[in-house]
Parts: C-alpha cells; sequence; structure tokens
C-alpha cells in the first residue's frame, strides 16, 4: 500500500513536470529550416457560415520562429466590433525542446482602441498577444474564434505570404449550407478542393505539406506570386440589410440599398447650389463651380461605425455640419450635382499608390476609398471629394489610372479611372547658370511639375502649404551638393490636368570644381538619375512598371572668360523598351547648353527584359555624372 | 502617484474671482472674422487668437479636486489649417477614479453675406474612447468649419489626480496671439515651478486671493514651434510652464513631502525591491554567477563574461524604465525593459563581489536633467558603473553587440545620479567613446579606367556598434548587397569581415574589388575622383539658418586614404592640393593630404566632429565647414599619357 502511493505519486510528479513536449525543431524536416527566418508548423483555418447572417472564424496557428527577423509571427493582433465578437483568443510558447515556457491568460491579452492614425472615431477595437523571446529558437501556438453577426466578406487565407518562410502544414476550410453556397478563387493555386457533404452542410477543404519559402522579386507583382484561397459570399446580410454579390450587378445593387434616400439635401441649399449654377452654360463649368463649392464647405472626417462602414451619412448631415468621410462627401457631391440637372455616380474603388488591381472576375467587396465621376466617355469627370485642395478633374497616384465600381440606377460597373501619358506626365527645366573662375556660380531655376509629377515628393500638398514647409521642400529637394536659396516661389495651376511651377534663385558656391589649371563641371545641374534596380538571378516575374513620364532639363551655362574645354564628351543615346534617354552638350563661346531628354514607359515586360532596364538605368547614371573638363588659358 | 487620506476636520472652501477668460464666448469681433492673414506670421494656416487656461483646487472636508478650465478660440486661415478643428483631450484614469470633462462648448463662427452664422457642435460630434489602460480620450470635431472660420470652445476638467498640477505650454505648432495662465495656488501647498524655452512672458504677477496665491502668466504674439533635426527632445525646446507640488502643509497635520530631494530619492531607491534591494537579493543568481565567471580571475575578465552572459541571454524589448520587474521572471522570458536587463547585470556582479553603483539618467529623446528640480519624472533610464582600479567602467546590457565601457548613444546626455550605498551625486555619462571609421583603399589603375584591389573598412565605437547590428541582423550575404547598394559598378571579388564577435575592437570588412566606369576617359586623359566611397558629396545642413543647437551625440571621425598605382604610360598632370582647414578652438577639422612618387599617388583625408553641441550661433560656421568638404572632396586626379 505504501509503495503504491509512492509509485503513484512519482508517476504523477513526473508526468507533470516533463508534460507532452509540443512541436521541438527537431521535428522539422532539414530542408525547410534552410535559409528561413521561420516555419509555420500548423495553419489551420476554417470560416463556417451558419446562415445569411451568421458566421465565425476558427485559427489554428503554430510557428517556429528561428531568428530576430521572424518576430512578427510571435505576435497576433485580431480586430473586432461591435457585430464581432472574440469568444477565444489562446497563445502559448515552447521552447527548442518543445517545453512549455509560457501560457497566455487573460490579463496578458492587450486590447486596445484600433486608431487607424486618421479615423476620428471607429468602433473597431483589437485585441493582442505577444509571444516574442529573447532567444531563438522558440515555437508560438495560437487559437482563436470570432463569431459575427453578419455575413459579407469572407476571411481567406495565403499558403506563405513572405519570404523566408517555410510550412510543414496548411490547410483551409469553407463549411457553408448548400443553399448558401460561397463562391472562391484561387490564384497560383492549381488543385481542387476536397468537397465532402453531410446533412445539407458541404465542406470545401484544401491541405498542402512541405511548403517551400516564396520569393518577391523587385518591380514584381505580389499577386503573381502568393498562393491563397479567397472567398466571397453569394447570398448576404449586414446588419439587416440583405443582399447578394454573384454579379457586380447586385453588388451594386446592394450598396443602392444602402445609398437610397440618403441624397436629400435642404431647400435652402437647393436654391443655393441652384443659383450658384444657374448662368454657367456647360454641364463642366456646373460640376466644376459645385465641386470648389464642396471643397470650400466640407472637409474629411473619418466616422465608421458599424454599417457606417459602408453606409454614406446622409447629404443633410453634410451640409448642415460640413464634414463627412469619402462616401458622405461623394455621396453629397452626387446629389448636389443631381439637383442641378448633371448625372453623376458613386464609385467604389481601391485608393493607394501601388494598391493590389481590381479582381474583376470576382465580384466581392474589394474597396477601400469612394469617389464620384461625371461620366461622359473620354471626357468623365473623376472628383475626388475628400481633399480641400485637389485640383478640380484630377486623379493622381491615389485613385488614377485603375478599374473601379461604378453604382449605377441598376447596379453597376467596372469602369476606368483617368489615366496620363508621357506627354501630360511632364517635369521641364529651364536654368541659367552663371560660372565665375573662382568656380563659385549663381542659377536661375524654373521648373514645371505636371500631371503624376505634380505629386513629387508631395509637392501637390505643398505648393498649397505654408512657406515654411514650401523652403524645407526646397531645401530638401534640391539635387545639388552645395546650394543656398537666395529666393523661390511656388505656382499652383489647378487645370484638370495640374502643374506647380516651381522658381528657384540659387546661390552655387564652389559648384565648378577648380583645382589648379583645370575646371570640372558636371552639366546635369540638378537632375541625375540615382536609383539602378537590384540584380537579380534567374528572375521569373514579369517586370511591371506602374508609371510613364517625361523629363525635360535645359540648362543654360554662362562660363567665365578665360578657360576653354579640355574634354567636350558626346551626345549620349539610350533606348529600349523600358524609355528613352537623350543628352547634348554645346559649347559655343562662353556658353555651355545641356540639354537632357528622358522618357520612361509604363507598362507589363516579360521576365527576361529585367536585364535590360537595369542596363537602361546604369547607363543613365552614369551619362548624368558626365564631366566636362576645362583648362584656364592663363 | 501620492494618495492623500482626507480627513473630516478640515472643512474649507476655496471661492475663486476675478480670474476671468479675457474674451467672453461668443463675442467675436468682426476684426478676426474678416481676418485673412496673421500679420504677425503671414503663413501661419491657423492662429490661436486666445488660449486662456485656469486650474485650482477645491477642497471640502472630503476630498481635494483639482479643477482646469480651458477657454480657446482659434482663426482657420488657410485649408491645412482645418486640422485645428479636430480636438482631442487626454483623460488619466487609475482604479475607479478618473479625469471628467464637464462644461464643453464648441461653436464655429462663419461670416456670411455679412452676417455672423454660428454653428454649435451637437452630441454626434463628441467622442469618448478607451485609449488603452489609463489613458481615456474626449474627441471632438467642429461642425461647419472651413477658412476663415473663427472656432471656439471651452470645458472644465475636474481631477482627484491633485498632485499633477497642469503644466502650461505656452507655444504650439501654430502662432498663439494671446496666450494667459491663472494657476491658484494654495498657500499651504509649496509648489516649485520653472519656465522653459525661449521666450519670456509678456507679464507675469501674484495675487493673494484667499488662502490662495494666484500666479498670472501673460505671453502675447507667440511665435509657432518649428521642429528641426539633430534636436535632443521637442520638450526641450518649447516655451512652458512646469510646476512640481514640493510639500503640503494642511493644517494641524504634518508636512507630507510630495517633491523630496535627490538625496531622498536615492534612498528611496536603495529601500525599494524594484531598485536596489532587487540587486542584493535575487540570491538564485549566485549559481549562475558561478558558472559564468569560472575559471576567470581578473577583473576585467569577470565584468567582461557577465556583461556577455546578459547581453546574450535577455533580449531588449525597446521600453526604456528605471524600475525593474522580477528578474527571475524576466530571465525565464528572456526579454526586458532597460532596467530588467541593466538591474539584472548589476545583481550578478554584486554576486560576483564587485562594488556596483546604479546611475539613473534621463535619455536625449526624454530631454535635460533641471537638477533643481528633484523629480523622479525626469529620470527615465538606468545603466551601471563598477570601479577598477578606481576608474569607472560604465556598463550597458541593451545592446548585443555593444562593449563594455560603453554606452548607447542614447544615454550620451549630460550627467546621470549615483545611486549606490557607498558613492552618491552626479556623474559625467562620457565614456570617450567615438563614432570613427577608417576607409583604405589600395587601387592599381589600368590604362581603360578600370580599378582594381583591395578596400580595407575598420569601424571604432558606435560606427563599429552600428555596423554589427546591421551585420548580425541581416547577415553577411544581406550585407555585402547592401554595402553594394546603387554601386553598379562594382564587381565584388570576395569579401571577409574579421573581429565581429570580438566587440571590443574595431569590426573590420575587406572587400577585394573591381570598379569600372569611375573615371572618365578623354583622349589622352584621365580623370579620376580619389574617392571610390565615403565622399561627402552633399551638404547635409541645406538650410540657411538654425533655431536650435546642433547635437551630435559622440565625437565623429572619417578618414579615408588610397593609394593608386598608376598604368604603364601614364604621368600625372595634376593631384588636387594638400590642405587643412578647422573651426575655432578644432570643434571640427579637416585634412586633405595628396603625394605622389614614382608611379604611386596617396591621398588621405580626415574629417572630425571634435565637439558635441553647436550652439545657434556656430551654426554658419559649421555650415560652411561642411561646404568646403564637399567642394574639397569633388576634385579630381587628372593622369595623362606620357
Amino acid at each position: 500500500m505504501r509503495n503504491l502511493a509512492v509509485i503513484i505519486f512519482t508517476t504523477i510528479s513526473l508526468y507533470a513536470k516533463v508534460g507532452d513536449p509540443k512541436y521541438p525543431v527537431s521535428a522539422i524536416p532539414e530542408e525547410l529550416k534552410k535559409d528561413v527566418n521561420v516555419v509555420i508548423r500548423e495553419d489551420q483555418m476554417t470560416f463556417t457560415i451558419l446562415s445569411q447572417s451568421k458566421a465565425m472564424v476558427h485559427v489554428y496557428f503554430v510557428a517556429t520562429i528561428l531568428n530576430e527577423n521572424g518576430k512578427d509571427y510571435a505576435e497576433e493582433t485580431i480586430g473586432y466590433d461591435k457585430l464581432s465578437k472574440v469568444t477565444m483568443f489562446k497563445g502559448a510558447v515552447y521552447d527548442a525542446s518543445g517545453e512549455s515556457i509560457k501560457r497566455i491568460k487573460n490579463s496578458d491579452i492587450y486590447d486596445q482602441s484600433a486608431y487607424d492614425g486618421f479615423s476620428l472615431y471607429s468602433d473597431n477595437r483589437l485585441k493582442q498577444i505577444d509571444l516574442s523571446q529573447g532567444s531563438y529558437p522558440y515555437t508560438i501556438e495560437f487559437e482563436y474564434e470570432i463569431e459575427y453577426k453578419f455575413l459579407f466578406s469572407i476571411q481567406g487565407s495565403a499558403l506563405i505570404s513572405q519570404e523566408k518562410v517555410s510550412s510543414q502544414h496548411f490547410s483551409y476550410a469553407l463549411v457553408y449550407p448548400e443553399t448558401l453556397r460561397p463562391r472562391y478563387k484561387t490564384p497560383n493555386i492549381t488543385e481542387n478542393p476536397t468537397i465532402t457533404k453531410k446533412d445539407g452542410i458541404e465542406t470545401a477543404s484544401w491541405d498542402f505539406k512541405n511548403l517551400k519559402p516564396i520569393k518577391f522579386e523587385p518591380l514584381s507583382k505580389r499577386e503573381d506570386v502568393v498562393a491563397q484561397i479567397i472567398a466571397a459570399p453569394t447570398k448576404f446580410e449586414y446588419d439587416s440589410y440583405v443582399g447578394s454579390m454573384t454579379t457586380w450587378d447586385e453588388f451594386g445593387q446592394w450598396i443602392g440599398t444602402l445609398n437610397k434616400d440618403r441624397n436629400i439635401l435642404p431647400e435652402e441649399t437647393k436654391q443655393k447650389i441652384r443659383q450658384l449654377t444657374a448662368n454657367l452654360k456647360t454641364p463642366e463649368e456646373k460640376v466644376k463651380a459645385l465641386y470648389e463649392y464642396m471643397q470650400n464647405k466640407t472637409r474629411y472626417v473619418s466616422i465608421q461605425l458599424g454599417i457606417g462602414g459602408f453606409q454614406p451619412f446622409e447629404a443633410s448631415v453634410v451640409d448642415q455640419t460640413g464634414y463627412g468621410d469619402c462616401k458622405a462627401l461623394s455621396n453629397y457631391m452626387v446629389a448636389m450635382l443631381k439637383e442641378v440637372g448633371v448625372k453623376a455616380n458613386y464609385i467604389l474603388i481601391r485608393a493607394g499608390e501601388g494598391a493590389a488591381g481590381l479582381r474583376k472576375d470576382f465580384p466581392s467587396s474589394q474597396f477601400n476609398h469612394a469617389i464620384a465621376a461625371v461620366p461622359n466617355g473620354r471626357d468623365t469627370l473623376w472628383l475626388e471629394c475628400t481633399s480641400q485642395t485637389n485640383p478640380f478633374g484630377y486623379m493622381g497616384t491615389f485613385t488614377g489610372d485603375r478599374e473601379a465600381l461604378m453604382i449605377t440606377e441598376n447596379g453597376a460597373k467596372v469602369v476606368n479611372t483617368i489615366h496620363y501619358s508621357a506627354e501630360q506626365n511632364v517635369q521641364s527645366r529651364t536654368a541659367n547658370v552663371t560660372v565665375q573662375l573662382t568656380g563659385n556660380a549663381s542659377a536661375k531655376v524654373k521648373t514645371h511639375y505636371s500631371g503624376i509629377q505634380y505629386e513629387n515628393s508631395n509637392l501637390n500638398f505643398i505648393v498649397t502649404d505654408q512657406y515654411d514647409d514650401q523652403k524645407k521642400w526646397v531645401q530638401k529637394n534640391t539635387g545639388i551638393p552645395v546650394f543656398d536659396v537666395a529666393a523661390f516661389k511656388m505656382i499652383n495651376i489647378k487645370d484638370k490636368i495640374p502643374t506647380a511651377i516651381v522658381d528657384l534663385d540659387l546661390t552655387l558656391n564652389r559648384f565648378a570644381t577648380v583645382s589648379g589649371k583645370r575646371v570640372f563641371i558636371t552639366p546635369n545641374l540638378m537632375n541625375r538619375s540615382t536609383y539602378i534596380p537590384e540584380k537579380v538571378a534567374d528572375r521569373k516575374t514579369n517586370v511591371v512598371r506602374k508609371m510613364t513620364y517625361t523629363d525635360f532639363d535645359t540648362i543654360h551655362y554662362h562660363l567665365p572668360e578665360g578657360i576653354y574645354p579640355e574634354f567636350l564628351p558626346t551626345p549620349i543615346k539610350l533606348k529600349n523598351r523600358f524609355g528613352e534617354y537623350e543628352a547634348t552638350f554645346q559649347l559655343d563661346q562662353d556658353n555651355l547648353l545641356y540639354i537632357r531628354k528622358v522618357k520612361m514607359n509604363k507598362g507589363e515586360f516579360p521576365p527576361e527584359s529585367y536585364a535590360e532596364l537595369i542596363e537602361f538605368y546604369r547607363s543613365m547614371n552614369k551619362a548624368d555624372n558626365t564631366k566636362i573638363v576645362f583648362l584656364s588659358k592663363t | 502617484m501620492n494618495k492623500l487620506l482626507f480627513f473630516a476636520f478640515m472643512a474649507c472652501t476655496l471661492t475663486v474671482f476675478g480670474q476671468k477668460s479675457p474674451i467672453k464666448f461668443g463675442d467675436i469681433p468682426m476684426e478676426d472674422l474678416t481676418m485673412t492673414q496673421y500679420d504677425k506670421d503671414t503663413s501661419a494656416a491657423a492662429v490661436v487668437l486666445t488660449d486662456f487656461g485656469k486650474a485650482y483646487m477645491s477642497i471640502t472636508s472630503v476630498n481635494v479636486t483639482l479643477n482646469y478650465e480651458r477657454h480657446v478660440r482659434i482663426k482657420i486661415l488657410r485649408k491645412d489649417g482645418l486640422r485645428a478643428a479636430d480636438i482631442g483631450i487626454q483623460l488619466y484614469h487609475s482604479g475607479s477614479a478618473e479625469e471628467k470633462v464637464s462644461n464643453l462648448k464648441a461653436v464655429t463662427y462663419n461670416l456670411e453675406n455679412g452676417k455672423v452664422v454660428e454653428t454649435k457642435m451637437d452630441k454626434s460630434g463628441i467622442f469618448k474612447e478607451k485609449f488603452n489602460r489609463s489613458v481615456n480620450l474626449q474627441k471632438f470635431t467642429f461642425p461647419n468649419v472651413k477658412e476663415g472660420s473663427v472656432i471656439e470652445y471651452s470645458y472644465t476638467i475636474m481631477s482627484e489626480f491633485w498632485t499633477n498640477f497642469p503644466n502650461w505650454q505656452f507655444q504650439r505648432t501654430i502662432p498663439v496671439r494671446h496666450s494667459e495662465y491663472w494657476a491658484n495656488i494654495p498657500d499651504f501647498f509649496e509648489m516649485e515651478k520653472y519656465m522653459q524655452g525661449y521666450l519670456a512672458p509678456t507679464s507675469y504677477e501674484v495675487k493673494s486671493i484667499a488662502s490662495d496665491k494666484g500666479h498670472h502668466w501673460i505671453m502675447k504674439d507667440v511665435p509657432a514651434f518649428k521642429v528641426e533635426p539633430y534636436m535632443t527632445s521637442e520638450d526641450d525646446y518649447v516655451s512652458k510652464i512646469n510646476f512640481a507640488l514640493a510639500f503640503v502643509n494642511f493644517p494641524g497635520r504634518p508636512t507630507q513631502e510630495i517633491m523630496g530631494s535627490w538625496e531622498k530619492l536615492t534612498t528611496g531607491l536603495l529601500e525599494s525591491e524594484s531598485f536596489y534591494k532587487a540587486i542584493t537579493g535575487s540570491n538564485f543568481l549566485k549559481k549562475t554567477v558561478e558558472e559564468v565567471i569560472a575559471g576567470k580571475t581578473e577583473p576585467m575578465q569577470k565584468i567582461e563574461a557577465i556583461h556577455s552572459y546578459v547581453k546574450q541571454t535577455i533580449e531588449w524589448d525597446g521600453e526604456q524604465d528605471k524600475y525593474a520587474d522580477n528578474i527571475k521572471k524576466v530571465l525565464e522570458v528572456k526579454k526586458g525593459t532597460a532596467a530588467d536587463i541593466n538591474i539584472t547585470l548589476a545583481s550578478m556582479l554584486e554576486k560576483a563581489g564587485f562594488d556596483v553603483d546604479m546611475v539613473l539618467l534621463s535619455t536625449r529623446s526624454h530631454g535635460f536633467i533641471r537638477k533643481s528640480y528633484p523629480m523622479e519624472e525626469q529620470l527615465n533610464y538606468v545603466v551601471c558603473v563598477v570601479r577598477v582600479d578606481g576608474k569607472p567602467i560604465f556598463l550597458d546590457a541593451t545592446e548585443k553587440y555593444i562593449p563594455i565601457s560603453v554606452l548607447p548613444e542614447r544615454c550620451l546626455n549630460g550627467e546621470g545620479l549615483i545611486v549606490s550605498k557607498k558613492n552618491s551625486g552626479w556623474i559625467a555619462l562620457d565614456t570617450k567613446t567615438k563614432s570613427r571609421t577608417v576607409y583604405s583603399a589600395d587601387l592599381a589603375l589600368s590604362p581603360d579606367g578600370e580599378l582594381k584591389g583591395k578596400l580595407n573598412i575598420n569601424r571604432e565605437g558606435y560606427d563599429a556598434l552600428e555596423m554589427r547590428e546591421d551585420y548580425f541582423d541581416d547577415g553577411e550575404e544581406a550585407y555585402v548587397k547592401d554595402f553594394l547598394g546603387t554601386k553598379a559598378n562594382w564587381q565584388v571579388e570576395k569579401s571577409e569581415f574579421q573581429n565581429m564577435k570580438e566587440i571590443d575592437k574595431a569590426a573590420k570588412e575587406i572587400h577585394e574589388v573591381q570598379i569600372t566606369e569611375h573615371t572618365s576617359l578623354a583622349g589622352d586623359v584621365i580623370y579620376l575622383n580619389p574617392f571610390v566611397m565615403a565622399q561627402m558629396d552633399k551638404n547635409p545642413f541645406t538650410s540657411e539658418t538654425r533655431e536650435y543647437p546642433v547635437d551630435y551625440g559622440s565625437i565623429q571621425e572619417v578618414v579615408y586614404s588610397c593609394r593608386i598605382t598608376l598604368p604603364e604610360g601614364f604621368v600625372i598632370d595634376e593631384v588636387p592640393k594638400s590642405k587643412v582647414f578647422m573651426l575655432p578652438g578644432n570643434a571640427a577639422k579637416y585634412l586633405y593630404n595628396a603625394t605622389q612618387s614614382g608611379n604611386i599617388v596617396s591621398i588621405t583625408s580626415n574629417f572630425q566632429i571634435n565637439r558635441t553641441l553647436f550652439v545657434q550661433a556656430d551654426y554658419p560656421n559649421l555650415r560652411e565647414f561642411y561646404n568646403q568638404v564637399v567642394a574639397k572632396e569633388a576634385e579630381q586626379i587628372v593622369l595623362k599619357k606620357k
């Protein structure tokens, strides 16, 4: 009896002490550990559609973090709001041999307002667990479940989304009643899902083992590389608004329901805007007058609460408070235009420079911004309604040149927003530089920045900013080794293709390098190309260039008397599928004329063209650093 | 936070009078409504017309309440000034006590067809948001604001946290026309106060009101505050009045000390379980210490072993702090704040038989220490000092690649307070560590302008620390890739790294390189800039004037020397002239030396910043110094065919 007690006691204590080692590092196949920061051990996600207005997601995720660069994986953040609830959130961390280091208690979960940096108020909140450790490797384990009181979007999953990450096991399952079968798309995945059925509930699942790391190449599209499952519902309900999204028309009809009767303006405003536009002849003049009226009256304030994430405030509220978010301001603009007999549409778009393109063949919620447009074929007017300073009709890097969804009376249609040509995106500079024998110089420079180049280094904001900020811009963006700004001026020309003009009056001490009997001048005054794309062995993805533009530099140098050229370079010409470059050097008595022209093309080019792109930039860099050498006559 | 228990016998209510806002709510002068630009600063996007504040205590038999009234009127001049219409008030809370806002009023005034149109903010414009565990945000935004609007708001905060007397900031990022503050301090409160910044108040007076002293500041035409690069901390320069509660002498009660003295603070820290007791306690560390120093006999060896153990074992989480968490826990999760790490380090040193002094300091981003205000809040970081042969050795184990006797750059900020049983007072946080890099190139030039040879880079002090961080964080392959960066005309045949793990030695890298297109060829002439790298090709100081000092942190030195062997058949036509120039008192110095012998040209340049702080008056000289360096390093060597 006594013996037995001892034995039982020992067993228990042993058991409690050792536990079951979980996910030891030794269990990872060698090939998956090579040259990676993180090995995903388990990545399991199940998204369950419970009804038209209810869903849940369950995630189980385990990863071994091999070094400091994989630290991001030790932190998990989940967002929620009034329409969703985190029903479970657990975390644990294990050392290399799989011994438990720590389990997360509720008090370790950090809960705070999801401040996005620009919303004045939103009900989005987040919960966060940080399991990062000081020594490597270690393994983290997370599990959570979120319940949604709506069905609108479906959380998808990427097999691997970052570089230097491999995975031992990935699975994703969609569970749904047959009547609510969602749609899905699987970019860069060729395998079909396994479908099982039971009692009217269907499951589509994907399962992959031992996945190798992925690599993103410079100037490539992420979506060409990442294998992922994206899904969207057919019939859905959000905050009691019912809809369907198998086609863009259906999606548009739902948005139409949300916007319904939100375009009513107060009588007083109606009169005011009718008066304002009464004497204007063309529709464009009217649109311009109302656009500027709106810019002066309103400002952008983001407030996102529940359905308010998708539904604009009423036009009358914007009219009264003078503020709103992108949806509210665009809806207000459309309402005002309607009042004066101009037909305009509300448009959903994915904004941001370099934002991923619209998946046109997959109607679903893919948008983060709203704008307005007055359709008229090629002369369609595009209106960004959240800016007080944006030139009328201009649509730049934020929303230009991409597909967007125009909401129409009967539904919606995919449209292309405006794009500008190389001849419209122009930086054109003329300068007069007077050089003295000491090497000191003075320069008067005038530069026009048009089209997309109006946004160079945020010039579009700076041009309406205060003097000090403008001066800082000039100091930062004048590419000359040593300069003093004697005076400067900025002029804003708010045409549909806007232009900013920057006039500079510069003092350039020791501009020319004078050493002994020689004087060296680099004739490219302030537009030297320095970017050279990184070398990539065995390029696989297409080369993507998103912007087309032209730069002109015409620089007149007035040289001092008493020097003559020792070395005058010959003209330089470059041309390939990416662009054209030309630089000439003409000397006439005491005058040197330098002319440079660069035109870059946009488009998608085959992977093998990448070497040509590097060569183009390399040659341009060399050409831009060309020097002219003078000897002094004495 | 000091919390007083209150006493029933005292029933004293203070009434405050005669300290009204200089403006009447809603009474907007026409010239402010019609104003299109602010004449004192025509570039201003918005101007604070009036900023009025008043802080006073209400004391009853049961509690003390701190009241803070605010009345602000702002003119929006331009569109980029619209953001002045989004207001956030931070409200502190702790336990069940919370600061509360009352009487919040906000009105927008616009001039429409010569008539003043008022728009009141309604509730839909007000949001209360939990920001984090101790702060809530009361946010609100004005309706109907546009260019030309005048906006006005007022509110009162009631707070139980009465030892936190509100400071007053006169200066903002937009100009302020009239700033006025009443601080009513009860006579039984001993309040220290100090002004900071470069501006003086227009008027200051003290009035007795009942048993209060009313301190009254007015500052007129306050210019906008502008942030410049190389400033230690914005908080150091903005014009502000700060309060520090020293004592309270409630009638019939013993004096309660709030602020104390540096000595008192030291005593407190020596008694604290999260500070000195954590060092002398934590006996579980004994065994580890024995293991770590096993076989080591010299004190320096022991210190190095312990320092290295702590650095390798505990990762810094980036938090600056002066109190440690439970050390046992810290060692379990292997991660902690600066205090967790350096107090663990101190405890281990103590177990190894060393006398350790703790040094409390204020990091560069935390601002200057004002010694006459002995407040704990001024200090935010702690490091250790041990003395070997009477010489102090600074130790900090937050950075993995930092050697002993070196403090991280963030600590180089004046003096630190010594806390230990044996020593006290202040110690200069100067470890004489430089930022120094020496480049030396030995290159052969071919007749077609190609350079080939070896490039050595030796880094010491903070330069080495930074380099090691990049090297170990990214790995050697990525480091070399990064080193090549945009040097598209470089081929690196081979790279070698030395002393990377011997952190007390210089970090060395050696690259075998081939450089094309660095030279210009023209007929019989070759032009060549001797700087194949590390050329100062742009002056970092582009602004002509400077409003605040330039602070480098540490002394800087960059040496570039190269030896170029000329190709057969070429002779030197010109080499740059040797040159030396410096700033007064050797604050900065530049040497450029060129020599030739036979077919070899040697160039050496040496760039030194020998003082860490340059005041505004030094700025034009410093900027010109850089100008001259840029010009000198652009010079070329010219070779000609024989």
